[in-house]
């Protein structure tokens, strides 16, 4: 029974205990030369890196080795003794004294834990450098000549010439006797002859030549010593290679087929004799596998040498292919790599790739896809807006499965925010399709133009459906404006007419239909115009009716196809009018509306007009406020109101507009910090947002109007511009 | 059932009719306490007729024990050899084999028509029981870089007694046991590096240790003439506790030990049998 326990035991031990492997509890490793010669009256420095490879922290010391001296000065330089956290490391820096040492040392250093508060090394935990880093030492006698190599190396051509090393004596007073190289037990010996002749005596500071003739074998690189009877000793090594122009590269573990999102390398093994390969890399992958050149690219390999290239498959299936493999200096290898998975399958467009949607949360368009892969598409291509502006902006349908050759339409359905450039994205399906690239643009659903009367620039900004905040404005600059003040698009939207107060001028600018930018603008031609100020297009497209404060009057320009004012303007007819301001029109182009900036401090009006072929008749004065110097004026057409603002005292008046004409329930709201000078109004076609221009600060009111029309909430809105007079608004209602 | 024997010619019958109480009951505490049942009976007073095989009432033995034993010792242990010092000795390789042998003085008496009895006085030795294992530093497993070696050799003074069982005429099986004073010696301890970057720590020393040891054993034997007798059997021994020393430097504790160490032997015997008494 005993024996049985015993063996159950041992056995159960066996598989702990087999596991575990042998690890210097201490690391010591060289960051000099350990092996070397020194003269007894020369001092050589050795550094070691010494590791506490354990899980205590230990207070180490180096168990002396006569005539060799630690020194603790410096970075990272251990102290006498020295404390190494788990994992910590220093440097253990000696200074080895030939007159010091013995003869020879060939062991150490040896690094133990101290004993408890002491300096003395405790015999029980002790590591040393492995054997072929160990302290290597041979001291001789300072009187044996040094010998130099003119090179280290020397490359021998087979069959070629024969090549020189030259030898110098480094002694002063000795004559170095009988000095050459002992190829003997290397492949130089039997196939490289050396002549050492000239190098029997070579007198203080001389130098000889060994010279070495090669045979026709090729031999890698291969080091010998070179030493005198009475000499210390140099190292040398010979190659014998053809010339080579390029390093000879070879590829192994080709083929190499991956696992999806598998990882593995091939082996490139660099077998030149003579040069070095740099920048070794696959070249021309496929998409599916990446690669990780970093091994053969971060430094050169040299003759011998070999590195890894490594891939890495993703998910899907690529067949099989060759790779070519070169560096900037190698031969031409090639490697066989693919990723043993279904492969991606090919789509297509069918028709356009690009869209223009417009940001009101129901603008829809679509793209058309074809599986054009021979083979069943499951279900599930779709487009991926991750990482681009259109993200949260548009949503998209996604296509069921598809047999080879269906097609499959994206319905895309905007938000309510614009993305005014076009905005690429791709469509896929995940792991199973390339990818597709499309163009999405989301316009806003309406846009505002602004002008600067201080800069002359004039603005367009975007009215983002959300917020109904002014956003993402474009300047438009050197137009040629002077001072400009009223604005107005026309009803086709195709045209935007801004008045130039100082010179008495207006400009028109085509609305380009997809991005509203203002182009082409030019002067349009009116004449007769005197300190104008306000302007509006009347419904019907035909007249351009523009204010003129300085000999109140209203100024008709019909319009042209090309927008201009070619007949040149005449007086409206208007009258009742004091420092006219702003104008507008009933959208049935029955009555215009005009506010008038007081000539005296008893406060402005609003003058009426009729609209009769075109003049503007029976005008009176519909509304007689008594403070207000009314500035901007906008009519809403969907709620059927009347919206001014006053200049001085920031007062938003709202009236009703009667059928039939005049004005009912006029109604001030104070803006108090909102706005400031105002400008401009406008409001939008829904009558559920109005503006108010500042024209002497860089932000401005907005207000929203209940269902009513009344005033329900107002509020400070930034733009980037600042300054502004004149608003229009250009709307787009699907 | 009366057990008997065949009478064969020359053969003289005997009489059987005292006690040897004292003398069984010794045998049987010392097989019993071994951990085997004798068998239960008691000595009567009754006449019964066997056949004698140079069967003394009571006579001189001296036994020749010698045979190969083999050594089980496996144990792990972590020394604390000084405050900040630790060391797992972790056994891998436990079982050695070994030569024991065991010279026994002592007397034999009839204790019943069916059982003789043998006590006496068995002086033992064994040659080197071989250990060794792993040295993990600082307890931890992955510092697995030396092999120990040791090795413990044994020997006792014991108190032996064995009971034979005379019905065959060719062979007589027995049960034995002895309880008694060992004395182990460990020494030898020494450490291999795995790794060339180890430096060996100073060494335990040797140590010997005085124990309680006990053995049981079973054979079956046979005569070669009235003097001479042979045996084949199996003994079981624990050698009880041993320990090396510390190791120069040491300040905590002793060197590894053994609560332990177990032989099975295959013992051969000589038995001579000088004269009755």
């Amino acid at each position: 029974m005993n024996a049985i326990r015993i063996l159950l035991v041992g056995l159960s031990f066996f598989p702990l205990v087999s596991l575990k492997a042998a690890e210097p509890k201490f690391s010591i490793t060289p960051l000099t030369r350990s092996t070397f010669l020194v003269a007894n009256d020369e001092t050589i420095p050795v550094q070691y890196r010494i590791v506490n490879n354990t899980n205590v922290t230990r207070t180490l010391t180096m168990n002396p080795i006569p005539g060799i001296t630690q020194i603790t000065i410096g970075t990272n330089i251990c102290a006498n003794p020295f404390v190494l956290s788990p994992g910590q490391s220093c440097i253990l820096s000696l200074s080895v004294f030939g007159g010091a040492i013995a003869s020879s040392i060939n062991q150490g250093p040896q690094i133990c834990k101290t004993l408890t508060n002491t300096n003395t090394p405790d015999p029980f935990l002790c590591s040393q450098p492995s054997r072929l880093n160990s302290l290597s030492i041979q001291r001789v006698d300072a009187t044996k000549p040094f010998l130099f190599a003119n090179t280290f190396l020397l490359t021998l051509t087979p069959d070629g010439l024969s090549k020189n090393l030259t030898i110098t004596n480094g002694s002063p007073t000795v004559t170095a006797l009988n000095v050459k190289a002992d190829l003997s037990g290397t492949a130089l010996g039997l196939n490289v002859t050396q002549d050492a002749s000239g190098c029997e005596k070579i007198p203080p500071g001389q130098s000889c030549n060994l010279i070495f003739t090669p045979n026709s074998k090729t031999i890698s690189l291969t080091e010998f010593p070179i030493a005198g009877t009475n000499t210390r000793t140099v190292g040398a090594a010979i190659v014998v290679a053809e010339p080579e122009n390029s390093a000879l590269i070879r590829v192994t573990g080709t083929p190499l087929i991956l696992q999806p999102n598998q990882t593995a390398s091939v082996t490139i093994q660099n077998n030149s004799l003579l040069l070095s390969a740099t920048n070794i890399q696959a070249h021309d992958l496929p998409l599916g596998i990446t690669q990780d050149a970093s091994n053969c690219t971060d430094n050169p390999i040299p003759p011998g040498g070999s590195c890894e290239l490594q891939f890495t498959a993703t998910s899907y299936g690529v067949p099989a292919f060759i790779s070519l493999i070169y560096g900037s200096d190698t031969s031409l290898t090639q490697a066989t790599l693919g990723v043993d998975a279904p492969p991606l399958l090919n789509i297509a467009f069918v028709g356009d790739s690009s869209l223009t949607l417009q940001a009101d949360g129901t603008s829809t368009g679509s793209m058309t896809i074809q599986n054009t892969s021979g083979e069943l598409l499951e279900a599930g291509v779709t487009a991926h807006f991750e990482g681009t502006a259109l993200s949260g902006n548009v949503s998209a349908s996604t296509c069921g499965a598809m047999n080879n050759g269906d097609t499959c339409t994206i319905i895309f359905t905007a938000g309510r925010t614009s993305v005014q450039t076009d905005t690429q994205f791709p469509i896929y399906k995940e792991n199973a399709t390339i990818g597709l690239i499309g163009t999405i643009r989301i316009n806003p659903s309406a846009v505002a133009y602004l002008s600067n009367a201080r800069s002359n620039d004039v603005y367009q900004c975007a009215i983002e459906g959300g917020t109904n905040n002014l956003n993402q404005c474009q300047t438009f600059s050197d137009l040629g404006l002077n001072a400009p003040r009223g604005v107005a698009v026309n009803p086709d939207k195709t045209r935007t007419y801004i008045v130039n107060n100082g010179n008495n001028s207006v400009t028109h600018c085509e609305i380009e239909s997809n991005t509203h930018y203002l182009v082409n603008c030019q002067n349009a031609n009116a004449n007769g115009l005197n300190s104008p100020v306000g302007i509006a297009i009347n419904p019907t497209g035909t007249n351009a009716y523009i204010t003129n404060t300085s000999n109140n009057t209203v100024s008709r320009c019909p319009i042209l196809p090309d927008g201009g004012f070619a007949n040149g303007c005449v007086d409206s007819g208007a009258t009742a009018l004091g420092r006219p301001q702003d104008i507008a029109f009933k959208a049935d182009n029955s009555f215009a509306y005009i506010a008038n900036y007081p000539t005296n401090s008893s406060g402005g009006h609003i003058t009426q007009c009729a609209v009769d072929n075109n003049s503007l008749t029976s005008c009176s004065i519909a509304y007689q406020g008594s403070s207000g110097q009314w500035s901007g004026l906008a009519i809403s057409p969907g709620n059927n109101k009347l919206y001014t603002s006053d200049f001085n005292y920031s007062e938003f008046l709202t009236c009703v507009l009667v059928d039939g004409g005049g004005l009912s329930n006029c109604i001030g709201k104070g803006l108090y910090s909102t706005t400031y000078r105002s400008g401009g109004v406008a409001v939008n076609s829904f009558g559920t947002v109005s503006y108010v221009m500042n024209s002497e600060a860089s932000y401005s009111a907005q207000i929203l109007l209940n269902g009513s029309g009344e005033v329900q909430s107002f509020s400070k809105i930034y733009t980037t511009p600042a300054y502004l007079w004149g608003i229009a608004l250009l709307e787009f209602l699907g | 059932m009366t057990p008997y024997i065949l009478l064969k010619e020359n053969q003289t019958v005997i009489t059987k009719q005292k006690k040897w109480t004292s003398f069984y009951l010794l045998n049987l505490c010392l097989l019993s306490s071994s951990g085997f049942a004798a068998a239960q009976s008691t000595l009567t007073d009754k006449t019964t007729t066997y056949a004698k095989l140079n069967r003394p009432d009571r006579t001189v033995v001296f036994t020749l024990s010698v045979g190969p034993a083999w050594s089980d010792a496996q144990r792990t242990q972590t020394l604390l050899l000084q405050p900040d010092l630790k060391k797992t000795y972790a056994s891998t390789n436990s079982s050695s084999t070994l030569i024991d042998g065991e010279i026994f003085a002592g007397i034999q008496k009839i204790l019943h028509p069916k059982i003789d009895g043998q006590i006496g006085l068995a002086i033992a030795g064994a040659s080197n029981s071989n250990l060794s294992g792993d040295v993990w530093e600082d307890g931890n497993p992955n510092f697995n870089n030396y092999v120990y070696k040791y090795n413990v050799n044994h020997g006792h003074i014991a108190i032996k007694g064995k009971l034979l069982s005379p019905f065959h005429e060719r062979y007589q099986p027995y049960v034995s046991g002895s309880i008694g004073v060992g004395f182990n010696r460990s020494a030898n301890f020494s450490l291999t590096p795995k790794i060339e970057e180890e430096v060996p720590a100073p060494l335990f020393q040797a140590n010997t240790t005085t124990a309680f040891t006990y053995t049981v054993g079973m054979g079956v034997q046979t005569a070669i003439n009235d003097r001479w007798k042979v045996s084949v059997g199996y003994e079981f021994a624990d050698w009880g506790q041993s320990h090396l020393g510390a190791a120069p430097g040491q300040t905590i504790g002793k060197g590894p030990s053994l609560s332990h160490l177990y032989t099975n032997e295959l013992q051969f015997s000589l038995s001579y049998f000088p004269r009755d008494i």
